[in-house]
């Protein structure tokens, strides 16, 4: 009686050890994929983002820096000087990807205007960064046709 | 000496150790399943998300080939209309078909901006599809 009370005391034990080392590994399973769906999401937001930022910009009115003012206009972001040298608007989103304020924010949409290299072309960096790195989630160049007076310059060359 | 004897029974397994390999058996299906969903669902977001990126990359090289046309079309200020067609590749099964009028006045009409598809079309001839023989059997309807 005493031999058969052991053995299922041991019996217990081994389950209890297989169990949690179980538990174990498929915790970390599930962490992982946790943390990789967030992830997935929010790339996924990001991508959608930074394509309507980019079609509010190539659709948006003007030229240069007055093209981006009336692109942050239409997306409701606000435009001017921010503490990236050369930003033109900077928009701040929370974790649940709403429009937050400047300083809780999680995620973070930029655009800046670059050199395209050609006359009568512009060009624009978007970008969404987010996460405790701000890490680059997703980033995408667009480019538009520019009024220039060609004939004057080419004149003059 | 006392030898027992074997008997032929199911192995000494209590129900409490069956319900932790139940458990055990629960938990790892439910990780593998999670798993392979998370793995899918990223490889799908990577997919639509080069996509994304790739069609912007072959927009920004089509304006920049439409800006180099017009600057020569300017330059050169020889045709009255000038008609251009190029084709920018996007991915493999895709590409941008794009058709612009220029005229040496700096102006210039894009008459096609449009995702193609470049990939071979093969059509299935297997299926058995109506062609409207029945109909042609029936009796005419007359008032």
């Amino acid at each position: 009686m005493r031999q058969k009370t052991s053995l299922s005391l041991m019996e217990l034990a081994v389950m209890v050890a297989v169990f949690a080392l179980a538990a174990a590994i498929c915790l970390r399973a599930f962490v992982w994929a946790d943390t990789h769906s967030r992830r997935s999401e929010a790339e996924s937001w990001a991508a959608n983002l930074c394509q309507s930022t980019a079609e509010a910009v190539k659709t948006a009115p003007g030229a240069g820096e007055d093209r981006l003012s009336a692109a942050a206009q239409a997306l409701g972001v606000p435009y001017g000087a921010f503490a990236q040298e050369g930003c033109a608007f900077e928009g701040h989103y929370d974790a649940d990807f709403q429009p937050c304020d400047t300083r809780d924010y999680s995620y973070c949409l930029r655009a800046r205007i670059v050199d395209s290299g050609l006359r009568g072309l512009g060009k624009a960096l978007v970008t969404v960064t987010g996460g405790a790195g701000e890490d680059t989630l997703f980033s995408l160049e667009v480019c538009w046709q520019e009024e220039i007076n060609w004939g004057e310059e080419d004149g003059d060359a | 000496m006392h030898k027992r004897k074997r008997t032929g029974g199911p192995a000494p397994v209590s129900g409490s150790s069956l319900l932790v390999i139940f458990a055990i058996l629960c938990l790892t299906t439910f990780a593998l399943l999670s798993l392979s969903t998370v793995q899918a669902h990223l490889r799908r977001m990577d997919s639509l998300n080069s996509a994304v990126a790739d069609y912007y990359a072959a927009d920004c090289q089509a304006e920049a080939r439409l800006a180099e046309a017009r600057r020569d079309c300017v330059l050169r200020s020889a045709p009255r209309v000038e008609h251009c067609v190029w084709t920018i590749p996007v991915s493999d099964s895709q590409a941008l078909a794009v058709e612009v009028e220029l005229r040496d006045t700096n102006d210039y009409t894009v008459t096609r901006w449009q995702l193609i598809s470049t990939a071979d079309w093969t059509p299935e001839d297997d299926l058995s599809v109506w062609d409207g023989e029945a109909l042609a059997a029936l009796p005419e309807f007359t008032d």
